[in-house]
């Protein structure tokens, strides 16, 4: 009885496969400048703007909350655990769009190259996907618990982000273009390797 | 008679599928896919021709065809690596490993089926064997489906047509089997005729599919920047115009 279930599950995921793979969106053009753009963007967004230590614990540091509930009427606690809350959730969400518009560009355009490994491929996707897994488990623990709930996912969150984040440098590194500086001629004057 | 009336029904579609091939000239296009589709095509005439004069013989023949038409339809997984995935080295790279993975591991399990199986009788293990061929195929498109998936690979309607009828086949095959292989000889002859009507399913979504000749769309070599330049320019027009609008005075033409 059970192989007789397995090998249903198997037809199983294959027809739900097919069914993605054909009913699936088209994919947007791939090579763009504009993708690439957006790429960049998105990198240098997380890097600089949503994933900095300081800024992280900040939005996580009890200190805040501390000092209103110990300052402030009730109310306006209540009023400031709601408004983190809602800026926790916008954080995480930007978080979000980054990530996905940064493995948009990587899965897009490293498809074209042939020297890319599948090993490092694999490594690649399953931490999109374990950063977009718990990217979606951390809005929810915030939506539920609060702000202050799920501090220790979110220090998972931002480490597996930036360990994308270095990935990601290095594949727009790899998979754009060569920079034109790539072609300046350091060599003395008369010996330029051919 | 239902099952004879689908038999002569997919001999008819087979018949469209072949001329409609010929008539727009996919058949060299897609090879491998139309040489499979002519040996399914003469496996059936030969069977009906057994099954109205020997039927006796047919339960050994059936099996015997049936491992034939399993070994071909790696064809077919050919036929969507080589449209499909041919303009993405890599990913073309990851699919020929799977499909040459999924080939070994075949032979691999013929081998030591044979070995370890002393009263080898292909009527009696039929149902259990190809099960387990067929999933092995189910394994080798499913590891092309994810890549198609996962790295957007657009694929034309014929492509999509061929890609849609064999993964139904083999899934509802895997399915049927694994009810035959459970329930024992029993209801075998019942559920064989399951079998056809998944076949006939795929005939319709392939006659669909095929009808005329339609390639995969093109994507855009990657690197070409200069190409954009022009839509750039066009958005930061675009974008300097929006930030003149909102502080007005501010920036000047």
């Amino acid at each position: 009885m059970t192989s007789l279930i397995l090998y249903c599950a198997i037809g199983a995921g294959l027809l739900v496969l097919l069914s993605l793979a054909v009913l699936r969106r088209p994919s947007r053009p791939e090579g763009s400048a504009e993708a690439l753009l957006e790429a960049r963007h998105a990198l240098r967004t997380l890097q600089v703007g949503l994933l900095p230590q300081e800024l992280v614990g900040r939005f996580f540091a009890r200190d805040d909350l501390e000092y209103v509930v110990a300052n402030a009427p009730k109310a306006t606690a209540r009023l400031f655990l709601e408004e983190r809350k809602h800026i926790v959730l916008a954080w995480i969400d930007q978080v979000r769009q980054q990530i996905a518009s940064l493995q948009d560009f990587h899965f897009g355009h490293s498809r074209h190259f042939v020297h890319v490994s599948l090993s490092s491929e694999i490594a690649l996707a399953w931490e999109f996907a374990t950063l977009r897994m718990v990217c979606r488990a951390l809005y929810l623990l915030v939506y539920f618990r609060g702000p202050y709930g799920a501090q220790q996912i979110a220090g998972m969150m931002v480490a597996i982000a930036a360990r994308v984040c270095i990935l990601s440098e290095k594949s727009l590194a790899f998979l754009s273009p060569a920079e034109s500086h790539a072609l300046a001629d350091n060599s003395a004057r008369g010996s330029a390797p051919v | 008679m239902l099952s004879l009336v689908i038999w002569w029904t997919g001999l008819f579609l087979d018949a469209v599928i072949l001329f409609r091939s010929f008539r727009g000239r996919s058949f060299a296009r897609y090879p491998y896919f139309y040489t499979y589709f002519t040996c399914i095509v003469l496996v059936d005439l030969i069977r009906y021709f057994i099954y109205t004069h020997e039927p006796s013989a047919y339960r050994n023949w059936y099996w015997s065809t049936e491992f034939l038409s399993v070994a071909i339809g790696y064809g077919v997984i050919l036929e969507i690596l080589r449209h499909a995935l041919a303009r993405y080295p890599a990913v073309a790279r990851f699919g020929s490993r799977i499909l040459w993975t999924s080939f070994f591991a075949v032979l691999t399990y013929i081998a030591c089926k044979s070995l370890t199986v002393t009263n080898w009788s292909a009527a009696a293990t039929g149902a259990e064997l190809e099960r387990d061929l067929r999933t092995v195929q189910a394994f080798a498109l499913a590891g092309i489906l994810i890549l198609i998936t996962h790295y957007r690979i657009e694929i034309g309607r014929n492509m999509k047509g061929i890609i849609a009828g064999y993964g139904l086949f083999i899934a509802l095959s895997v399915m049927n089997l694994a009810v035959q292989a459970h329930a024992g000889a029993s209801i075998q002859g019942v559920l064989r005729g399951f079998q056809s009507y998944s076949f006939f399913i795929s005939q319709f979504v392939w006659i669909t599919a095929l009808w005329s000749y339609q390639p995969s769309p093109k994507a855009p070599a990657a690197g070409r920047l200069e190409s954009d330049y022009e839509s750039l320019s066009r958005r930061t027009k675009e974008m300097l115009r929006a930030l003149r609008e909102r502080i007005p005075g501010k920036l000047k033409e």
